[in-house]
């Protein structure tokens, strides 16, 4: 009688607990992640680590690899896109209509993201694909301790810029630290150009020439972009700059050696790395177009899996991104914006120079994520094609309408 | 009935042969052919047949086009020496007048064995900042040119690292070539009043030429075939001066997300690698030398 008692009471206690905590129930679940930011991979843990101990039945796995476009499709290709994936700009649209992501139209923690993030994971027809984390900018980044040892201003108009230059020559300081080995830097410093420069007065240009309405060749507003970009490149490590890749170009910076780079908000964990006291700035390309706002942009995505087996759970992550302090984690590790409204990251000193470009609204955003697939990845080519003299304006402006056009009859945005 | 046991028997033996050729040969082949024939992104789960529209597509590519050139270019240039220098160093190494011959062999030998990923980042350092750093020393750092920056320049610096990367592999056959020559021949040779440098040319090379052509066929494969140099060293640039055809057929199927339009690349790209392979073999085959 006592024995039955007992093994009563262990049961009722035992059955009380997984009432109490359903996790005790819960199987165990592991869901894989893996997105391509390096530089955050310590602050993207220790959000895991928080979310494992609100969800204890659930694991996330990180993986960050090489190559990850190249790995990313590979694994789309035999059905194993892990179940949380980080995409961006065209290419999540891509997946999106191949069916291999979820849409998370009406998610309750899309609610917390600002519109404006919103708008890199919404389809034409208003569907979303993904979820926001952070963003970015893309200035002119410049060492201000160089800058006031010369006496020099930010730059507002092009005798400004000149003047700038000419004096950063005369005391053996390069201008520009220009990386374009790696051609998609040259993008960088087009984008800053074509953003402003083309898409300012002309918003819809990229349907305008789906219409045939404008072309490259025919475009004023594309030959002031490359006006723009031979002014870079010949005040710049001229001699050096297809040899130069991106993370010698930020070492550049970061010692001294050049005063000026035009690159996104991610360079600068490299920069910081090597200099981490170093007074620095960012500013909008004014000195080629008075009104140039400041490029600003949602940068990754998280996506789920179509085929996910774990889809409530994944959902749950992405929900736990949303919240302040992870999100304010997040971005404090990545050293980027954050697509939670109310979350103002202060990662650096570099913010306050941003934050006021994006509190006057004197900001615009990147265009390409309009272009076709395969026109991005051959863009920066042709312009560096350009850069080392093997075409003129008018060839390389020329060929930028044939791959255009080449580009939208394969259908792949 | 001992016969059809037979066939059996070495249908079963050569099965495990067939079956893996079938999987990484065959199915592979097949695969690529239907894909050619669609408008496949990559990613997409159905695709639509286009029939022949990405193979007309391409021979009006001006990318495509340059690829080829670009690829001609440097499979000339590597074939080339690679062969030449490689034969050198065989007749070099072969002569017992030369010292170390293990050493140097073995020396020669070692970058064969060293991956191509390995010794494109060593080469990248080399002539970016290395060459350039040691002519810094003599003071003649404004005579340093760039290698891997200029376009016209660019893909026969790739063509050194292949060179150099690749030398060793076809020394080590030459060498086995010139040890399989009879020893009575070069005797008979010498006998006759023949030098060094007859005894090279008149008897060594002649009966050499049917390894000289197999390493030239080897030669001209590899490097028509270059991919790992040209995506490491110089990702394709600058600008498409160093795009070969396999970085063009990445860069179209993975980046650009066009796999259909990239599989019907690969397929010229195979058909023009048997043309050649057919050409330098009736060439081999029509300059033997029989003793």
């Amino acid at each position: 009688m006592k024995r039955r008692a007992l093994f009563g009471l262990i049961a009722a206690f035992t059955l009380s607990m997984v009432a109490v905590n359903p996790c005790y129930a819960q199987k165990p679940v592991t869901l894989r992640l893996v997105q391509w930011k390096t530089e955050a991979r310590e602050a993207i843990e220790d959000i895991i680590a928080e979310f494992h101990k609100k969800y204890p039945h659930i694991t996330v796995s990180m993986e960050i690899p090489g190559q990850y476009d190249s790995y990313i499709q590979a694994k789309a290709a035999v059905n194993e896109l892990p179940d949380v994936v980080g995409l961006y700009g065209t290419g999540l649209f891509d997946y999106a209509k191949s069916g291999l992501i979820q849409e998370l139209t009406g998610a309750p923690f899309l609610s917390r993201c600002t519109p404006f993030s919103l708008r890199a994971t919404t389809d034409q027809d208003g569907r979303v694909w993904g979820l926001p984390i952070d963003g970015s900018a893309i200035g002119v980044y410049y060492n201000k301790s160089i800058f006031q040892k010369y006496n020099l201003e930010v730059p507002r108009t092009m005798a400004e810029l000149e003047k700038v230059c000419t004096a950063l020559r005369k005391n053996n300081i390069t201008p520009f630290a220009l990386a374009y080995k790696d051609a998609w830097t040259i993008k960088m410093a087009a984008v800053t150009c074509y953003d402003n420069y083309v898409y300012g007065p002309y918003p819809d240009w990229t349907e305008l020439r789906d219409r045939g309405q404008v072309t490259f060749a025919g475009s004023p507003e594309w030959r002031q972009v490359l006006d723009a970009l031979r002014f870079i490149l010949s005040n710049g490590n001229t001699n050096t700059a297809f040899e130069t890749d991106y993370d010698t170009a930020a070492v550049m910076l970061a010692t001294g050696k050049s005063a000026m780079l035009v690159q996104g908000l991610w360079a600068l964990v490299g920069i910081r790395s090597i200099s981490p006291e170093m007074d620095l700035g960012m500013f909008a390309m004014q000195a080629f177009w008075p009104d140039a706002k400041l490029v600003h942009f949602t940068d990754l995505c998280l996506c789920i899996s179509a085929d996910t087996k774990h889809p409530s759970e994944a959902r749950l992550f992405l929900d736990f991104l949303t919240q302040q302090q992870a999100a304010l984690t997040w971005c404090r590790g990545a050293r980027l914006f954050s697509a939670v409204k109310g979350v103002k990251p202060d990662f650096d000193p570099i913010t306050g120079d941003i934050f006021a470009y994006i509190d006057r609204g004197d900001t615009t955003t990147v265009h390409d994520r309009t272009w076709w697939s395969s026109f991005n990845t051959t863009f920066e080519k042709v312009l560096q094609e350009w850069m080392v003299g093997s075409t003129t304006d008018a060839e390389a402006l020329k060929k930028l309408d044939d791959l255009w056009d080449r580009a939208k009859a394969s259908g792949n945005r | 009935m001992a016969s059809r046991r037979t066939r059996y028997s070495t249908l079963g033996l050569a099965l495990p042969a067939l079956a893996l050729y079938s999987v990484f040969f065959v199915w592979p082949l097949a695969s690529g052919l239907y894909l050619s024939l669609t408008d496949w992104n990559g990613l997409a789960k159905t695709c639509n047949f286009v029939g022949l529209r990405n193979f007309a597509e391409l021979l009006g590519d001006s990318l495509f086009v340059s690829s080829i050139v670009v690829t001609l270019k440097y499979a000339a240039f590597v074939t080339a020496l690679q062969v030449a220098l490689g034969l050198i160093l065989a007749l070099l190494l072969s002569s017992e007048r030369i010292r170390f011959r293990p050493f140097l062999t073995t020396a020669f030998f070692l970058p064969k064995v060293m991956s191509a990923a390995i010794i494109s980042v060593i080469w990248t350092f080399l002539f970016g900042n290395a060459f350039r750093g040691a002519l810094g020393l003599i003071g003649m750092e404004n005579t340093a040119f760039s290698w891997l920056g200029d376009p016209d320049r660019a893909i026969y610096s790739l063509g050194i690292v292949e060179i150099w990367h690749g030398l060793g592999y076809y020394m080590i056959i030459l060498m086995a070539g010139i040890t399989a020559i009879p020893s009575d021949v070069l005797e008979a040779a010498e006998i006759d009043g023949a030098g060094l440098w007859e005894k090279t040319f008149h008897v060594t090379l002649p009966l050499l030429a049917p390894t000289i052509g197999v390493c030239a066929i080897l030669a001209a494969a590899n490097s028509l075939r270059a991919f790992e140099i040209p995506f490491i060293m110089t990702a394709g640039g600058p600008g498409f001066s160093t795009t070969t055809l396999a970085y063009f057929i990445y860069n179209t199927a993975f980046q650009s997300k066009q796999f259909g339009y990239g599989c019907a690349a690969a397929l010229y790209m195979l058909a023009g690698i048997m043309a050649v392979t057919l050409a330098q073999l009736r060439i081999v085959q029509r300059k033997g030398v029989e003793y």
